[in-house]
């Protein structure tokens, strides 16, 4: 028998086309109700398969032409919906004159029950529907207006979900590209300074090896070759700190370490003793005047590295033979907000105005083609801010940096 | 004759004091103020009899430092011996 199948996707036509001509059916396709149409005014169909929503004319549309049309009074009419599928949508399809609704997708088995029942089963006299529809006209288009109406909703909320889904995946691209850039710019920038850092540190070592291989022969040059050793001994210290710092800093940044009460008088206690150890071949003196002994800030195991890098700094630049470190403890209130203040004033090599202000950076100066220096001190930074604190550098002299540097943090105190 | 500036500024500040200017200066580059670059940029333009031998642990910038007239360029860790016999060349 020869079935006309309606539906607007090709990839519908061909699966119904299929179905249809393995059991024996001459299959004729139209794209939507007005081609169908043409296609009826030329041949002579058993059945009608058609889809509802197409363009040009939809499937509704088509059923009511061909219902108003005795010349298609034998012809069943079945509609196969994927997008009308609610019994108020079942109802009106019914009233318009089919003879069956079924809803995609079905198991083809199934399908092709039903359609070979209808064929076999059905009386000439039972294909178009008693009641005559054009009585109900009004009501059926009314029907069909209000079925529009409830898809087209529909349909509208459907893509303002899909919107909304949109731009919450366009911003998570964002955040991931944002997050993706700060970590490979974070990686590089590791990458260069570690490798820079590095480089310095073993070309002391070794030059300082060298020396001492040159004056090996040479007893009268024993204060230089222990000085040279001594010399080689902080680069080794110096390098171990570089890739503690490192490891806190990118532990730092990587991670939210939470913070607690820490009391920093105990630790700047165990911070001065580390850094003397460390710096055993060199005279330090470390004194601390502090407002008193148990003192709290909110931190974590990060203050330790604070303050270590911090009298480091205050070692390493330092050409006397007696390093001083004066540090004093202090409140401040702020804007009804009680913080500590902890000066670091040292007899070093200070620090020229035109630094003070990149001293804590680290990367490039664009302009000036400057780097920043020191991982220890980026460290420090990254560290205060952690702990909504401040970290400044001032002339322990006003006005003079040659008489030695103070370092200030200004950090919140708790109770 | 050995003179030391700790960044690229204080090094051509002493360059223009000397009157007799340095035969060869040996430059690092990541520097606080100025770097390596840009103080033997200068120095050049003033000079351009002085020898300047970069030795630098960052090797990203050799072409660029020998593009602007560097006699030697050296990656750190440097055996004195190599440095020695660069300074040597640069003095003949």
């Amino acid at each position: 028998m020869k079935v006309l199948i309606v539906d607007d996707n090709k990839e519908n036509l061909y699966l119904l086309e299929r179905m249809l001509k393995n059991i024996g059916h001459e299959v004729v396709m139209a794209e939507n109700g007005k081609q169908a149409l043409e296609r009826l005014q030329s041949d002579n169909f058993k059945m009608i398969i058609s889809d509802i929503l197409m363009p040009v004319m939809d499937g509704y549309q088509l059923c009511h032409a061909v219902r108003s049309n005795e010349e298609f009074s034998d012809i069943l009419f079945v509609f196969y919906t994927a997008t009308y599928v609610e019994k108020p949508d079942e109802e009106l399809a019914l009233k318009m004159g089919a003879n069956k609704f079924i809803r995609k997708p079905m198991e083809p088995e199934k399908f092709i029950k039903i359609i070979e029942n209808l064929l076999q089963n059905t009386e000439p006299s039972q294909v178009k529907p008693k009641k005559d529809i054009f009585k109900e006209e009004k009501g059926l288009f009314k029907l069909y207006s209000e079925r529009l109406v409830n898809k087209l909703e529909q349909k509208f909320l459907a893509l303002e979900k899909e919107k909304i889904e949109r731009q919450r995946i366009v911003q998570k691209l964002r955040e991931n590209e944002e997050k993706y850039r700060v970590a490979y710019n974070r990686a590089e920038l590791y990458k260069d300074l570690f490798a820079h850092d590095i480089s310095n540190i073993l070309q002391s070592i070794l030059s300082g090896v060298q020396l001492t291989e040159q004056f090996l022969g040479h007893p009268e040059k024993f204060e230089y070759k222990k000085k040279t050793l001594e010399g080689i001994k902080e680069q080794v210290i110096r390098g171990a700190n570089l890739v503690s710092n490192v490891r806190n800093l990118s532990q730092l940044e990587s991670v939210k370490i939470s913070l607690k009460r820490v009391n920093i008088c105990k630790i700047l206690k165990n911070s001065i003793a580390f850094v003397k150890n460390a710096y055993s071949h060199r005279k330090i003196n470390i004194q601390v005047n502090s407002i008193g002994e148990i003192l709290y800030i909110q931190a974590n195991y990060f203050l330790n590295a604070l303050f270590e890098n911090i009298l480091t700094n205050s070692v390493k630049h330092n050409k006397n033979p007696m390093v001083r470190i004066n540090i004093r403890v202090f409140r401040v209130g702020i804007n009804e907000v009680n913080y500590l203040k902890i000066e670091f004033l040292d007899n070093g090599t200070g620090v020229e105005d035109a630094r003070k202000e990149n001293i804590f950076l680290r990367g490039v100066n664009e302009d000036k083609g400057a780097y920043g220096i020191g991982f220890g001190l980026w460290l420090v930074k990254n560290i205060v801010d952690s702990y909504n604190g401040k970290i400044w550098v001032e002339d322990r002299v006003k006005g003079d940096h040659t008489k030695g540097s103070n370092f200030v943090l200004l950090i919140p105190e708790v109770v | 004759m050995v003179g030391i500036a700790s960044n690229g500024e204080e090094a051509v500040s002493m360059f223009i004091s000397f009157s007799e200017k340095p035969k060869v200066i040996l430059m690092d580059h990541r520097m606080p103020i100025k770097s390596g670059i840009e103080a033997a940029k200068e120095i050049l333009e003033m000079n351009n009899n002085t020898k300047i031998i970069f030795t630098t642990g960052d090797d990203s910038i050799k072409e660029k430092a020998l593009s602007i007239g560097a006699f030697s360029f050296r990656i750190k860790p440097i055996m004195l011996e190599q440095l020695l016999d660069d300074i040597k060349k640069a003095l003949k």
